[in-house]
């Protein structure tokens, strides 16, 4: 987490050290996203009419607060060797299970916990199928993806969900000293999960099943314990930011977070995170989630067709494992001095 | 655990070019015939609620409807069971759709336009093969990276307005609109003929067993002279070019291509497949299966038309049936299995 000692101006100014402080550089993760984050920005800040406004720049932290959230849940579910593709419909389910709560009647704090006790209900499902019926990951939340949306259409198609809860409205509308609530929120969920992935017994065991999960059963890991958690942490999540964005929107319809599920996987591949498992970091994967928002944000204040940004997603999908895949055998092949 | 049979069995099959059959019971080892009995059940108990979805019409729309799922679906059981991943088919489906309609309405004679799509489908899939195989990128990442930048590539070419003005009488058939045999439309005549010309490559040619072998074991595969990169390779460009075809059926079918043609038709085609006994760690799937597969999904959406039903229900009804197909496959091959160890 010692990317923000700001590295960069060592490898212009110190040409003697070059090699030594390259390698340091490299050896940490996320410096490349980082680096083209910050390449990103001051391009942004140089072309983009407005890009540095606060006003904007509050706009692409609140935009990126989904993704970012998602992210986390996802980084888990990756690390720990599995994938999640039922996030982007659990979402829609929290928010619209919430907005209807609140409709009738239930106080808002209590109608949250049932938002978020849904999406760690169908974390439980998803690994009910994964490890007591012993099936892909892959199917059974492709499953869910389906199941899960087909229940939040069946709430909302008949009746939009709208609620006009000041309370609800807090939780993206509000600030407190200045800076938006969910961004607060997200903050707290980034220092948390951060911490529970690289620096608790918990999170070394995630990358210990990632990485080989009938040795780590072998070395006294309860595999299925850990496998159970990532998938009730992600739906929890993936509720969490279902909740943000219905909130945001002050309602609930049919589609709500169709399609996240693909964003914020991007995110945590562009982030360095491996999809076959044991490898990435939630710095990571917000740097890029925040490098997808941006990204996002500046296209359009540059007025560039917004379909460019799939285009440019993609690519830098493939070019960060590339990049992350080079780097990786460059410093197998040079071993420090 | 049921990936692990599934390999085994299938090394077994692969062993032996012509799997002995033994009777009835052996059939229930072969992938998708679990779902196939669900089918067959799903059908007679729709029979007795309201036996118009058992007539020789609604049949022949079902078939009619399902083919523009099945043939993406074929593409992905051969690179299943190469134990690749492709997601980039909606996206090629949609880019190559366009590309037929804007050549014919801009001159360009019929067979020309198609072949141009098929290369650009083929051309896309060899991408992918190569980003997989020789930059080592995972199927999963390269084919999601694809399936953005080909469908930015249709919005951004088309500035999203929607292409008409292609329409002719013989394309008024391919798309299945105008029918020339009976009530079979040339798109199910198209599906049909694939499905004979890739099951018999898959159980009959060289190159199906070292699909299997591939998928199985790649490792055991190089081992045995098999390139499987390049087995691999020749399952994404067939995926692609089957997502071509598709588009420009697909085109004729629906009279304007809109920039989001095809969209989500990865999902359907992986569940589809899944359905058909397809396994995601490699080795096992088959053709007849995915026919199985995207039947049960067009049944499914059929029948809640015909009864009635809140269409909302569409989703819930696919998502229990892609978890319980699994559950169905495995069943079935249990009972094979417990058969097979008898003798």
């Amino acid at each position: 987490m010692s990317i923000s000692s700001q590295p960069e101006i060592s490898v212009n100014t110190n040409p003697g050290r070059r090699a030594v402080s390259v390698r340091k550089l490299l050896e940490i993760e996320g410096a490349t996203v980082f680096a083209a984050l910050i390449l990103l920005v001051a391009f942004s800040s140089a072309f983009a009419p407005g890009f540095l406004s606060p006003g904007n720049l509050t706009n692409v932290l609140v935009q990126s607060v989904f993704v970012v959230i998602l992210g986390i849940g996802m980084t888990f579910v990756l690390v720990a060797g599995g994938i999640d593709l039922s996030v982007g419909s659990t979402m829609g389910l929290a928010a619209a299970l919430t907005i209807y709560s609140i409709n009738h009647a239930i106080p808002v704090p209590l109608a949250i916990l049932i938002g978020l006790a849904s999406g760690a209900a169908v974390g439980l499902f998803n690994s009910y199928f994964i490890m007591v019926l012993k099936m892909a990951d892959f199917i059974v939340t492709l499953g869910t993806l389906s199941l899960v949306r087909g229940i939040v259409e069946l709430m909302t198609a008949n009746s939009r969900l709208t609620t006009q809860s000041e309370a609800f409205g807090f939780l993206t509308g509000g600030t407190i000293l200045g800076v938006p609530m969910a961004v607060l929120l997200a903050a707290a969920v980034v220092v948390g999960g951060g911490l529970t992935l690289a620096k608790t017994a918990m999170g070394r065991r995630t990358y210990a099943v990632g990485l080989n999960a009938a040795s780590s059963y072998l070395a006294g890991v309860r595999v299925r314990r850990v496998r159970v958690g990532v998938y009730v942490a992600s739906g929890t999540l993936a509720a969490l930011a279902g909740i943000l964005l219905g909130s945001r929107l002050s309602s609930a319809h049919p589609a709500l977070g169709t399609g996240y599920e693909l964003t914020a996987i991007a995110a945590a591949a562009i982030g360095g995170t491996s999809l076959a498992g044991g490898r990435g970091s939630v710095l990571g994967t917000i740097l890029g989630a925040l490098l997808l928002g941006v990204l996002q944000n500046s296209l359009s204040l540059l007025q560039v067709n917004a379909f460019w940004f799939q285009i440019i997603t993609g690519l830098m999908i493939v070019a960060a494992v590339l990049l992350d895949g080079a780097i990786r055998r460059m410093l197998r092949a040079r071993p420090s001095q | 655990m049921g990936a692990e049979t599934a390999t085994l069995e299938n090394s077994r099959q692969a062993t032996s070019t012509r799997p002995p059959l033994q009777g009835a019971r052996a059939m229930l080892g072969r992938p998708g015939a679990g779902i196939f009995i669900f089918l067959v059940v799903l059908l007679i108990v729709m029979g007795f609620w309201s036996p118009v979805i058992l007539g020789t019409g609604n049949l022949i729309g079902i078939l009619n409807q399902m083919v523009f799922i099945l043939i993406p679906t074929f593409g992905l059981t051969l690179v299943i069971i190469a134990g690749g991943l492709d997601l980039s088919v909606g996206s090629v489906l949609g880019l190559t759709g366009g590309i037929a309609a804007y050549l014919i309405a801009h001159g360009t004679s019929m067979p020309v336009a198609f072949a141009g799509a098929i290369l650009c489908g083929a051309a896309i899939g060899l991408v992918n093969g190569l980003v997989i195989t020789r930059l080592r990128v995972p199927d999963f990442v390269a084919t999601l990276a694809m399936l953005g930048v080909v469908r930015g590539a249709l919005y951004v070419w088309t500035h999203a307005v929607p292409i008409r003005n292609y329409m002719s009488k013989p394309y008024f058939v391919i798309g299945g609109l105008r029918m020339v045999l009976w009530k079979v439309s040339v798109p199910l005549m198209v599906a049909l003929v694939l499905l004979l010309i890739l099951a018999f490559i898959l159980r009959r040619t060289h190159y199906g067993v070292h699909l299997r072998a591939t998928g199985s074991n790649p490792d055991a595969a190089k081992l045995s002279g098999i390139n499987p990169d390049q087995v691999k390779v020749v399952t994404y460009i067939a995926s692609g070019v089957l997502a071509a075809i598709t588009g420009i059926l697909l085109a004729g079918r629906l009279t304007t291509v809109h920039p989001d043609m095809g969209s989500g038709y990865e999902l359907n085609a992986i569940a589809a497949a899944v359905m058909g006994g397809a396994a995601l760690s490699g080795g096992r799937g088959s053709f007849y299966g995915a026919l199985i597969g995207a039947v049960t999904l067009t049944v499914i959406q059929n029948a809640i038309n015909i009864l009635n039903i809140d269409p909302n229900w569409e989703h819930v009804i696919i998502g229990a049936i892609i978890l319980f197909a699994v559950l169905i496959d495995r069943g079935a091959l249990a009972l094979a299995g417990r058969q097979a160890s008898a003798h």
